[in-house]
């Protein structure tokens, strides 16, 4: 059994770091506390499921489906929201409070409209998926949980590999350093801000439209409780770092389903929240982001 | 000849005569001549956003329905009911905040909400402002103890036991639990109910899992419930929960009974597709009572003809508690508090049985004749609908 339960947890750290590299990079490079991102990630799913509803498309494009879906409506919310929030307040404190709110309700209006068009209820994100498992000896493991681990992997290299070596990437790095100075060297902010969005959002939607396969359903209020998990993910590994992310992520779940296996289920949410305490205490900056002194 | 402040006096009383007068007049609402107001105020909270709004939603119709049958057929005079209808989200604080409002705005009465926990925190405010309160699905322990002003127009999971005879008869020798652990009503069915259900019978309980409301990925729970072997699964969870352990289970293998509670009612079971074929749980009622019971043949009728669907559970149960007070209403042939509770009681303690939706019901004596107990319906989950496996007594 500890080695199924190793197994659950890979697949639902994987599904953690999914949703909150995406959280990551928004809040790391363009200082967006994005809580409309648990919304982003239901549209995801919410996405699929018009689509094979509508037009009855395989897998695959039900999955990019989900993923653009999600990705331009976070483009929407940065420039309808947050880049005109970015203009408007020279202050930064003025700037990160007024940004949290309307992605209050950005996230607001996402919800609704998906509970409104689902008639507030559950709905499945990819019926025609035939879940199929696999006996591996000791373990079982099933075609989707595959999926999802095999899309973390592939995905978060991509985003390290991009974010460290593209020159896009380097230009992400200057403005999360310092957003003053990347204009003055020619980098378009705001088509910087617009890619960073796209990404932060697609990766939601992804995370979303295989959840919502795995669990067989979403309903337009499932986004609350991972975006408390996304953000003690983020705050554990550090904003802005994908390796960070990775290693929290997988923490937290593997702390998660330590809680099932061996104490009562009824606290498995509670145990995020006591790993960021005792993160915090030791280690302020996370686990794997730098410590940073600003000048008084 | 009166004094310059004399005349004053005598004027001033007569203009606070007037006025009074006049106050008396603006907010007294104009009477029938049966002694009830032309329009009776009833607000309906209920969550119709958040994560029960499938069955808020699946109340309110219930509760539109019975509002326009009542004024549709005279048991009220010239009155009529004005039903509002506010959102608590899925909250218990705006729940609470919006029975405040609505006790502060004089309503004659409060239906709803379906969650126990918001009701848990209603009862004591309507008992406190005598106002009659009317639950429908919400069935934490509590509730009613609120005091006379309470009543439960829902099922109170007291056939249970359907569910539990169905076990036994499938030849299953051993069952395991899965609950949330933060919702009363489905804490209490893993933690008391079924378990002592389960004893009476012989089934031996190898496992009992609690999970917070918010779970949505249960491969822990599943290889942890799987791991004790057991015969039969029940899950008493909530929404997008349903469909998620039943896949999950299927899934990873699990090839014995599955059951739950009626929070697999209003067809939230849909999203799993054939693998929640078979899955049963008892409740108030279900669509093909129609064929059993005449009250329900009527409802379902009515109901389709409005909203051009079936009805579920849920519209049954809140469309009786509607009536009920309708009922109330005019037998009281008032709507203060004290006098439609009277009128309620004698509804309750009559010995001819509340006809609803729900079919043929009586009144729970051991609850003060508050609790309403139907007969109940066992139903399977197949291609879509609900099969009557079995009927209670």
């Amino acid at each position: 059994m500890i080695l199924q339960q190793l197994i659950n947890a890979i697949v639902l750290g994987s599904i953690f770091a999914l949703f909150a590299m995406g959280l990551s990079l928004a809040w790391g490079v363009l200082d967006v506390l994005n809580l409309a991102h648990g919304a982003l990630f239901v549209l995801g799913g919410f996405a699929a499921h018009e689509l094979t509803t509508h037009w009855n498309l395989p897998f695959t494009l039900l999955v990019v489906g989900g993923m653009i879906g999600s990705g331009l409506v976070a483009v929407l919310i940065e420039e309808v929201a947050f880049r005109q929030i970015r203009a408007r307040f020279a202050s930064q404190r003025q700037r990160e409070l007024s940004m949290l709110a309307a992605s209050v309700g950005a996230g607001s209006i996402v919800e609704h409209f998906i509970s409104k068009s689902t008639a507030s209820t559950v709905f499945a994100v990819a019926p025609r998926f035939v879940i199929h498992l696999y006996d591996l000896g000791p373990v079982t493991i099933s075609n989707i949980q595959l999926l999802i681990v095999g899309c973390v992997v592939v995905l978060a290299v991509a985003l390290d590999q991009w974010i460290r070596r593209s020159r896009q990437g380097m230009a992400v790095r200057s403005i999360a350093f310092s957003p003053r100075i990347p204009p003055l060297l020619g980098v378009n902010v705001g088509v910087v801000a617009m890619t960073t969005m796209f990404v932060s959002g697609a990766f939601a939607g992804l995370a979303g439209v295989l959840l919502g396969v795995s669990t067989s359903g979403l309903e337009a209020s499932t986004g609350h409780s991972y975006l408390l998990v996304g953000f003690s993910v983020v705050i554990l590994g550090g904003v802005g770092s994908v390796r960070g992310v990775l290693a929290a992520a997988y923490l937290v779940a593997l702390a998660q389903t330590a809680v099932v296996v061996y104490g009562p289920g009824s606290l498995r949410d509670a145990i995020g929240f006591v790993l960021i305490i005792l993160v915090l205490l030791i280690r302020p900056q996370g686990l794997f982001a730098r410590q940073q002194a600003i000048r008084a | 000849m009166l004094s310059k402040q004399t005349r004053l006096t005598f004027r001033a009383i007569i203009a606070l005569a007037a006025l009074t007068v006049c106050a008396a007049s603006a907010s007294a609402t104009p009477t029938t001549s049966a002694g009830l107001p032309s329009t009776i105020k009833v607000t309906l909270i209920e969550n119709t956003t958040g994560a029960l709004s499938f069955l808020g939603l699946a109340n309110v119709k219930g509760v539109k329905l019975g509002v326009k049958q009542i004024n549709s057929s005279g048991i009220l005079g010239h009155s009529h009911i004005k039903l509002t209808v506010v959102n608590a989200n899925s909250e218990v604080s705006t729940a609470a905040t919006l029975a405040a409002q609505a006790i502060a705005t004089h309503t004659a009465a409060i239906i709803g909400p379906a969650l126990s926990t918001q009701a848990l925190a209603i009862a004591p405010m309507a008992q406190r402002a005598k106002v009659p309160f009317i639950a429908t699905q919400s069935a934490a322990d509590g509730i009613l103890e609120a005091g006379n002003y309470v009543y439960r127009l829902g099922s109170e999971h007291i056939f249970d036991y359907l569910a539990v005879n169905h076990v036994k008869n499938t030849g299953v020798k051993t069952v395991a639990f899965v609950y949330d652990s933060d919702n009363p009503a489905q804490a209490a069915l893993g933690q008391q109910t079924f378990p002592s259900l389960f004893a009476k019978t012989g089934v031996k309980v190898v496992d009992s899992e609690s999970t917070p409301v918010a779970t949505t990925d249960f491969s822990a729970i599943v290889t942890k419930l799987l791991a004790s072997k057991p015969g039969a699964i029940g899950f008493f969870l909530a929404g997008a929960q349903e469909p998620a352990i039943v896949t999950a289970l299927r899934s990873n293998g699990f090839k014995g009974e599955l059951f739950s509670s009626n929070a697999a009612a209003g067809g939230i079971l849909a999203p799993a597709g054939a693998a929640a074929n078979g899955v049963f749980y008892a409740q108030d009622f279900t669509a093909d009572l129609k064929n059993h019971y005449t009250s329900s043949k009527k409802f379902v009728a009515a109901f389709k003809a409005q909203y051009k669907s079936e009805p579920n559970t849920f519209s049954a149960s809140s469309y009786d508690a509607t009536r009920f007070l309708g009922l109330a209403f005019g037998k009281a042939k008032s709507t203060s508090g004290p006098v439609v509770v009277k009128a309620m009681k004698s509804i309750t303690h009559s010995k001819t049985p509340f006809e609803g939706a729900v079919g043929p019901a009586t009144f729970n004596r051991a609850k003060n004749y508050r609790q309403i107990v139907a007969r109940g319906v066992l139903v399977a989950w197949k291609s879509g609908r609900e099969v009557i496996l079995a009927r209670g007594k």
